[in-house]
């Protein structure tokens, strides 16, 4: 493990082009399904927006809020958080879809 | 105490204290799940009803707000970023304007709530009580999930309005850089809380 100086200092500035990129992005995703809301059908029109969602999320976690740049403890609890909510999906789903 | 065990002591806390947030925001990550998959459920099980009220949804002002504060999130890493470099009036610049944008983004929010309920879609009310199933259970979630998060985003505005304030006084050195990134986390934060309601609210219908 590295020293604790290492690990808890705040992180770096980012490059303000990467920031910018990142927002043209996040903006154009949202204008885009914006322009095509509820033009898919079936489970396509449901898992469309859900993966936009969650690389618009990725974006902001990576590069907004430098996720990419903490100490391993803080990627490790975003890990449990993630698998604890895809546990309790599939948990759930189990139940209803089979009811 | 000498300058470099100061600074040793300075960053650990900042760290212990980033980690608390970083827990912070989990645990408002698993508390927004409850609704979500409240959501997911019964938008399985009442896919008409969902598609119906999803369409009664108001997608460009949904759109307006969502571009509204993710410029927002833009603005407060620029802020971030701008105090590192010692550069305080860019920043307090950059603060204000996320917190503008975080109360255009309420009132776009105030715009839509009104519109809905003088349709009568408010839950328990007139034009939910004759819809079909599952159109009721949107509009109840809808409305949750919205006004937890606008208290957010107003609490997030507020916040940013005190930290423009600090940095003005001139507290652009490090500790209060780590400060200000903290606060970002709860801003972005909520930028990710509200593409998931965009997405799944205002498009999956």
């Amino acid at each position: 493990m590295r020293e604790d100086s290492q690990d808890n200092a705040p992180a770096a500035p980012g490059r303000t082009p990467v920031y910018v990129l990142v927002w043209v992005l996040l903006i154009g995703l949202t204008a885009v399904t914006a322009a095509s809301a509820r033009g898919l059908e079936g489970g396509l029109g449901v898992l469309a927006p859900v993966v936009v969602a969650s690389l618009q999320a990725v974006l902001v976690l990576l590069y907004f809020m430098h996720l990419k740049d903490e100490a391993g403890v803080v990627k490790a609890m975003f890990w449990v958080v993630v698998a604890a909510l895809i546990v309790v999906f599939l948990l759930l789903f189990s139940d209803v879809a089979f009811r | 105490m000498t300058p470099d065990v100061k600074d040793a002591a300075m960053s650990r806390d900042h760290g212990d204290s980033k980690l608390g947030m970083w827990l912070f925001l989990a645990s408002v990550a698993l508390f927004f799940a409850g609704p979500f998959l409240l959501f997911a459920a019964y938008g399985y099980r009442y896919p008409g009803g969902f598609a119906a009220a999803s369409a009664e949804l108001d997608v460009v002002l949904g759109a307006a707000g969502a571009m509204a504060l993710l410029t927002g999130s833009l603005a407060v890493a620029l802020a971030v970023g701008a105090v590192r470099r010692g550069r305080g009036a860019r920043a307090v610049l950059f603060l204000y304007a996320a917190a503008l944008l975080g109360f255009v983004f309420l009132g776009v929010r105030a715009v839509e709530w009104a519109g809905y309920l003088s349709r009568g879609l408010r839950p328990g009310g007139p034009a939910l009580a004759a819809a079909p199933g599952g159109k009721a259970v949107f509009f109840g979630l809808y409305f949750f999930i919205t006004g937890l998060h606008a208290l957010g985003v107003l609490g997030g505005s507020v916040l940013l309005l005190v930290m423009a304030a600090m940095v003005r006084r001139g507290a652009a050195a490090r500790p209060g850089a780590a400060r200000l990134e903290k606060t970002g986390l709860i801003w972005h934060m909520a930028s990710i809380i509200l593409v998931y309601i965009y997405q799944l609210f205002y498009i999956t219908g």
